[in-house]
């Protein structure tokens, strides 16, 4: 089996793999004719990240079997680190490589070497979530929202209905309430089922908001007490979708 | 191997006092435990992950592991807060959240295709070791994911021991010799075993690799184990006799006669270019002493070598030797370059145990001290201790006098014989000391170790008014009293004792400790205190010697006074029962003569 596969701009990558390295140490891209995957859990199963990138978004693209490439993130991080803005990028797996080959094409062509792990495990089913709400916000706006909650909180409640989402935190230390509406601009779509909200990690959403570097879309999904999906539209038609366990109050 | 095992056996060891149901508790638990995990669980068992000379820490504050308890149970950390006030610590404090609340996982919303799975052995230790190991940028959050991560799947009662070994308080009562025990009864052949295991552990200090040995390749596989460069070895320890007469009765009629330098008692290891220094209790030093680390890397004309020596700090202005208390100064874990330059230190050697892959511990010591002085190359701040070879008490006596002017505490006196070997880990009469402080009001002064203490009244209100102390008893490992200390302690002293035990307080008397009194506040027998007094004598209160020299009584020193503290040994290094018996022996002589 050998692979290669070339996207036209390193950094993008290099967001993404900034992103999952702070929920996950290690995991397994699985790359097929298909496109690329991976769907890994964080450690304390609080967060899952389900992503894929069909053939369409590469430059290049040419892989005849399906290919698993564990990597421990921590590493592949400071490797993605490195590249440089109008980078391309290439990886290539050759003929029974233990490493796969990391190169940024810009004004100099460098590469790098990452050994690889030998993850094993089934694929993991997703949650199974009838979500009762469903929004499209621009990225931008939801992060701030988010960080204006961080003030006072380690939570944040999310609340759809039929006009708004509200993004809402509180503790003795103050209130926090951020609305998006259609009339206000960031609210791009709202479908409610039924009134709903739930709480979920500050800590994680945050983590999870990089990858709004890369997505100036995102579509939220959640229902109450169940856990909440956020999805990021990739180019080329690839997803990247997290899923996060809730907090329930007692 | 499921974690709860363990945890089951912990339960029955805390629920005894007595060693011989620790020891079967443990035997119990060994006889089951597949031999290539057996490491592991003896580390988990002790509290930690590997042997301590390695030095490898958690670093987690407690602050963090509220945090991971906070998310593995769901909860703010103000909430974990206001728990671990009510039950006093973190690890009762988690398994009461966690056996009411716990944070929802995704797994539960994956209709029953996922689930939890109990806490493996492997799982808990290599999740500690990961923890451990985690370092650099974000290294605190990895922690904290991590702990939380084995927490979520741990039941209440597993979260508490979890928790009690992350913050380092595992503290079962359970000493190495009772380890060592127990593995010589589940896989040792008889009573041979135990020391061919003995033997082992005092060359080769660490547990779980002596325990991996015998599980593995028997104990023919134990017999193979040899003194390693980079593992530090159990010192021999001395003796002590009160007259220069007594002393070369002991040794033959001729000795070598060794200045005490009033330092620090160093092993360093050699290998090439790296050096490693450790402390009489095992502890890796190396990174305190930077100077004596290139005075071996300069001076030892050996690839590979395993000295002893004495660490002295020494006047940077005019060369003289300074108390050992003025080394303290270089116990730091910063600014150790300014420490180093205010602080410099001398090595004086007195030992060779191993040179370029040869054993020396069984060779004589005048053979040993050969081999050293070869591999040695003198300076002013590295050389030879001081000695002599005497044969009457005269020049014992003279020999001592030179050496206290000098600045040391005393001598020690070395067997010269051709059985005089290196012994490791024993205390005999192979060395014995002889030092200043026994022409003091008691023939010697003990280093005794702080069992409990009595709240005071008056001006000491509130501060503790007297620690309970006691003497080691090897035999049975276990600590029986000898006097309640309450003098010689600074104003200044007193008033950070409490803070001082803090770490060490427990609600119940310790189950190593052997006591008649009731303190007021108990602690794990830990702190080491240089005591003296003025004189020995049977008491109805204390159970040092208890019965054996008059039925009904132990041994007891009379106004004993606080002289400093000894952090650089450990509980196990204090002053035995049977030292204290000898000392009372000795003083019932004297004062026979007088009559």
């Amino acid at each position: 089996m050998s692979l290669k596969m070339v996207f036209s701009d390193a950094r993008q990558w290099r967001y993404l793999v900034d992103t999952f390295s702070t929920l996950i140490d290690e995991a397994c891209f699985i790359v097929s004719p298909e496109g690329v995957k991976l769907r890994a859990l964080d450690p304390s199963r609080i967060a899952m990240i389900d992503f894929f990138l069909p053939p369409e978004a590469f430059e290049e693209f040419e892989c005849t079997e399906e290919t698993r490439l564990g990597v421990n993130f921590d590493d592949f991080k400071k490797i993605m680190r490195r590249g440089k803005s109008k980078d391309r990028l290439e990886l290539e797996l050759g003929e029974s490589d233990r490493r796969i080959k990391i190169r940024f094409l810009g004004r100099a062509i460098r590469t790098f070497s990452l050994g690889l792990l030998d993850l094993g495990g089934e694929e993991l089913p997703l949650p199974k979530v009838p979500f009762t709400v469903r929004a499209k916000v621009l990225s931008d706006t939801m992060k701030e929202a988010l960080k204006d909650a961080e003030i006072v909180s380690d939570y944040v409640r999310l609340e759809g209905s039929e006009d708004k989402l509200s993004v809402k935190a509180s503790s003795d230390r103050g209130n926090v309430e951020v609305d998006f509406t259609p009339e206000s601009g960031s609210l791009i779509e709202l479908e409610v089922k039924e009134p709903s909200s739930a709480s979920y990690s500050l800590d994680y959403l945050s983590d999870m908001m990089k990858a709004s570097a890369i997505s100036d879309i995102l579509t939220i999904e959640f229902a109450t007490n169940k856990p909440l999906a956020l999805t990021f539209d990739l180019p080329g038609g690839g997803r990247l979708t997290f899923f996060l366990a809730p907090r329930i109050e007692s | 191997m499921k974690y709860s095992v363990l945890v089951e056996t912990y339960e029955k060891i805390e629920s005894t006092t007595k060693r011989t149901e620790m020891t079967a508790y443990l035997v119990a638990l060994l006889k089951i435990v597949p031999p290539d995990i057996i490491d592991k669980v003896i580390y988990l068992t002790q509290g930690k992950l590997r042997p301590d000379y390695e030095g490898l820490e958690f670093g987690l504050a407690e602050k963090l592991a509220m945090k991971a308890v906070a998310q593995a149970v769901g909860t703010s950390l103000k909430d974990v807060a206001a728990v671990v006030r009510k039950f006093g610590d973190l690890g009762s404090a988690a398994e009461h959240l966690l056996a009411h609340k716990r944070s929802v996982s995704l797994f539960d919303f994956m209709g029953g295709e996922m689930k939890r799975e109990p806490l493996s052995v492997e799982r808990v230790y290599d999740t500690l070791m990961k923890i451990a190991k985690a370092a650099g940028e974000g290294a605190q959050d990895t922690k904290v994911t991590l702990l939380a991560s084995l927490l979520r799947d741990a039941s209440p009662k597993e979260a508490r021991y979890l928790l009690r070994i992350i913050l380092g308080k595992l503290r079962l009562g359970v000493a190495d010799m009772t380890i060592l025990e127990a593995l010589a009864i589940a896989y040792g052949s008889g009573k041979g075993s135990r020391a061919i295991i003995e033997r082992a552990y005092n060359i080769y200090p660490d547990l779980g690799y002596i325990a991996k040995m015998l599980a593995s390749k028997g104990i023919d596989g134990v017999k193979q184990i040899r003194i390693t460069v980079g593992v530090p070895i159990m010192p021999m320890l001395a003796e002590r006799l009160r007259t220069p007469e007594e002393i070369l009765n002991k040794l033959g009629g001729k000795c070598v006669v060794e200045y005490k330098y009033d330092g620090m008692r160093i092993q360093a290891h050699k290998k090439g270019s790296e050096v490693m220094l450790f402390s009489r209790r095992l502890e890796n030093v190396t990174h305190y002493f930077p100077d004596a680390v290139e005075l071996i890397k300069r001076h030892i004309k050996a690839q590979e070598a395993i000295v002893e020596g004495e660490c002295v700090a020494v006047d940077p202005d005019t060369g003289e030797l300074k108390p050992f208390q003025e080394l303290m100064h270089r116990r730091r874990k910063y600014e150790v370059k300014k420490a180093m330059e205010e602080y410099p230190v001398s090595l004086f050697l007195f030992d060779a145990l191993y040179i370029d892959g040869e054993d020396l511990t069984l060779k004589p010591y005048p053979e040993r001290r050969e081999h050293l002085s070869k591999i040695v190359k003198e300076t002013e701040r590295i050389r030879l201790a001081e000695y002599r070879l005497v044969s009457s008490p005269r020049e014992l006596e003279e020999f001592f006098e030179q050496a206290i002017a000098d600045g040391c505490e005393g001598v020690m006196c070395k067997a010269i014989t051709p059985n005089a070997i290196y012994q490791s880990g024993v205390r005999g009469f192979l060395w014995i000391k002889y030092k200043r402080d026994y022409k003091a009001e008691l023939a010697d002064t003990v280093d005794l170790v702080a069992v409990g203490a009595f709240w005071g009244r008056g001006r000491r209100a509130g501060k503790y008014g007297a620690l309970l102390m006691a003497a080691y008893d090897p035999e049975n490992d276990v600590f029986r009293t000898v006097c309640k200390v309450g003098s010689g302690f600074t104003d200044e002293e007193l008033e950070q004792l409490p803070e001082m035990f803090k770490p060490y307080i427990i609600d119940h008397k310790h189950p190593r400790v052997d006591s008649k009194m009731e303190a007021d506040v108990w602690f794990v027998p830990a702190i080491v205190m240089e005591i003296t007094g003025a004189e020995i004598t049977l008491s109805p209160l204390h159970t040092c010697a208890w019965g054996s020299l008059k039925e009904g009584a132990g041994l007891a020193i009379r106004f004993p006074r606080f002289l400093r503290f000894r952090p650089d040994k450990s509980p196990e290094e204090a002053t035995t029962v049977h030292e204290i018996v000898e000392l009372y022996k000795s003083q019932r002589k004297v004062i026979a003569e007088r009559a």
